[in-house]
C-alpha cells in the first residue's frame, strides 16, 4: 500500500502538470498573457512551497523517529523568500507579469493541499493500516499507549 | 516615511509573526506525536499537512500584499 506521503506528492505532481499545460496553453493567447504569466509564476511558487512543506515534515518526521539529536525544522525562510523572489520578478517585469493573478495564484497551492488531503481523509484511505501500527491514540485493547498518556 | 510603507511593513512583520507562531505550535505537536507513537507518522503527516497548509496560506498572502505595497506597486 501506498504510503500517504507518496500519494500526495504522486497527486500534487499530476497537478502541477496540468497547472502548467493550462496555463501554458493560455499564455499563447496574446490578449490575456501577462494574466496567464501571473497565474503561472504564483502557481508554481506555491506548488514548489506544498512539495518543501512536505518534503521538511517528511525529513523532519524521520529524523524524530530515528532519535537523532538534532531534529530538522520546516525551513519556513526558504518559502517566504520564494514569495519575496516571486514578487521582485513581478516589480522588475511588472508590465509583462500581472501582479493580481500572481497574487491570487498564491493561494492556489494551498488550497490544493487542503483539498486534496482532505478527499485522501474523507475517502477512508486515511484509516490506519496495519503496517502502520493497527491502532492509534491508544485505545482500550492492549496498546502500549493509552489514552491518559497523550 | 509614508503610511503605505508603513502599512507594508506591518503586513509582511505580522503575517511573518502569525505564521511562525501558527507552524511552531503545530510542528511541536506533530513532532510530539511522532515520538511517542513511530507508527502513526503517517496519520500524522496528513492531518500536519492540513493544519500547515490552512496556517501558512494567509500569512503567504499578507507578505505578498506587503512588499507589493512597499513597492509601491499597490496603494
Amino acid at each position: 500500500m501506498k504510503s500517504v506521503m507518496e500519494w500526495f506528492s504522486h497527486v500534487l505532481l499530476i497537478i502541477t502538470i496540468v497547472y502548467i499545460f493550462l496555463f501554458g496553453l493560455i499564455w499563447f493567447y496574446e490578449p490575456v498573457r501577462a494574466l496567464a504569466s501571473g497565474f503561472l509564476l504564483g502557481g508554481l511558487i506555491s506548488l514548489y512551497n506544498v512539495f518543501h512543506l512536505a518534503f521538511r515534515l517528511k525529513i523532519a518526521g524521520l529524523r524524530a523517529q530515528s532519535g537523532a539529536r538534532k531534529l530538522a525544522g520546516l525551513h519556513m525562510t526558504v518559502r517566504i523568500l520564494m514569495i519575496v523572489f516571486g514578487v521582485l520578478i513581478v516589480y522588475r517585469f511588472s508590465t509583462r507579469i500581472d501582479y493580481r493573478s500572481f497574487v491570487l495564484s498564491l493561494l492556489f497551492g494551498y488550497l490544493m493541499l487542503v483539498t486534496v488531503m482532505s478527499y485522501y481523509y474523507l475517502r477512508g484511505k486515511g484509516s490506519t493500516s496495519s503496517e502502520e501500527g493497527g491502532e492509534i491514540y491508544g485505545s482500550d485493547s492492549e496498546s502500549e499507549i493509552s489514552r491518559n498518556d497523550l | 516615511m509614508s503610511l503605505a510603507v508603513l502599512a507594508g511593513g506591518i503586513m509582511i512583520a505580522f503575517g511573518a509573526l502569525a505564521a511562525g507562531i501558527g507552524n511552531g505550535i503545530l510542528f511541536s505537536r506533530y513532532l510530539e506525536g511522532i515520538a511517542r507513537q513511530p507508527e502513526a507518522q503517517g496519520t500524522l503527516f496528513g492531518q500536519s499537512m492540513i493544519g500547515l497548509g490552512l496556517v501558512e496560506a494567509l500569512p503567504v498572502i499578507s507578505i505578498a500584499f506587503g512588499i507589493l505595497v512597499l513597492f509601491g506597486i499597490i496603494g
